[in-house]
């Protein structure tokens, strides 16, 4: 994993939750894509929250986009929890992707969604 | 420096209104006691140390990181807000991004790009230079997003791409101490 960022899963009232933290850009999306990816399974919802990342470039906007499309198609759902004032949160907003993904402000506002 | 009279009238002309101000009221204070006599008030106002940045990525996107943060400490050092600080760094970010993965295509390993920025009158101007090719047909979503957020961040963002390579400058007026 890119030193810029770490992140680990936990599975919680059966969705899988992401905590994410460090950096989201060209170098380091590929691996944050693909492991978020790669734990999306049948009626399972992903829920990733970036509440502690200190940086989301387009590169990161577009893997969440792509992280959508393809868990949608397998029958399962991409939830991102961004905080009030966290940096992913405003640039999340900067792009308008809160109307495309599922954005919450708390990580039980997307569980019980 | 600035130099307020009796002995040398000369180099008020340089000076803000700020410093005028200051030499005036020290003269003002003074003058009486010095009557017939030379005043001389010499005035330094340190500007800061450092208006001016330059960081090169090297290594393509993992060099990303370092610029960034070296464009934040800088922006940090020169007093700028966070949120602003989040936004420039980002609209950096996004032009050094573009640079790396799109500059280079033909070569086998990926060229340096040039950060510079500079703080002057209240105004930021940061250029992002590559010295690699333009491939605007091999720019599809990601580069596209990336320019639509450094043009919601910044007030000025002009692209000029030419046979030796791309430039971006960028432009924004933020509030500074000192």
């Amino acid at each position: 994993m890119n030193e810029l960022l770490q992140m680990a899963s936990v599975e919680r009232d059966g969705s899988v939750v992401w905590d994410v933290e460090g950096e989201i850009d060209l170098a380091s999306a590929p691996a944050f894509e693909r492991q978020v990816s790669d734990s999306g399974a049948e009626g399972r919802a992903v829920v990733v929250d970036l509440g502690r990342v200190r940086y989301l470039d387009s590169a990161g906007l577009a893997s969440l986009v792509r992280l959508h499309l393809q868990l949608d198609q397998r029958g399962s759902k991409l939830k991102v929890v961004v905080a009030d004032g966290s940096v992913a949160r405003s640039t999340i907003t900067l792009a308008a992707l809160d109307q495309v993904i599922a954005v919450f402000a708390s990580l039980d506002g997307a569980l019980t969604a | 420096m600035w130099a307020s009279t009796g002995c040398a009238a000369a180099a008020t002309a340089n000076a803000g209104h700020r410093e005028a101000a200051f030499l005036d009221g020290i003269l003002a204070a003074t003058a009486p006691q010095a009557a017939g006599d030379d005043v001389c008030v010499l005035a330094v106002h340190r500007h800061h140390a450092r208006q001016r940045l330059a960081v090169s990525v090297r290594e393509g996107a993992p060099g990303l990181a370092a610029a960034r943060h070296g464009l934040r400490g800088w922006l940090e050092e020169l007093g700028a807000d966070p949120a602003t600080v989040d936004e420039v760094v980002l609209a950096a970010g996004e032009a050094m991004g573009n640079a790396v993965e799109h500059a280079y295509l033909a070569d086998p390993t990926p060229g340096d790009v040039l950060l510079e920025a500079t703080m002057m009158g209240g105004v930021l101007e940061l250029t992002v230079s590559d010295f690699g090719a333009w491939r605007r047909e091999a720019a599809p979503g990601p580069r596209g997003r990336g320019l639509g957020l450094m043009r919601l961040v910044m007030d000025e963002v002009r692209l000029e791409p030419s046979p030796s390579g791309t430039k971006v400058t960028m432009r924004r007026s933020m509030e500074v101490q000192g």
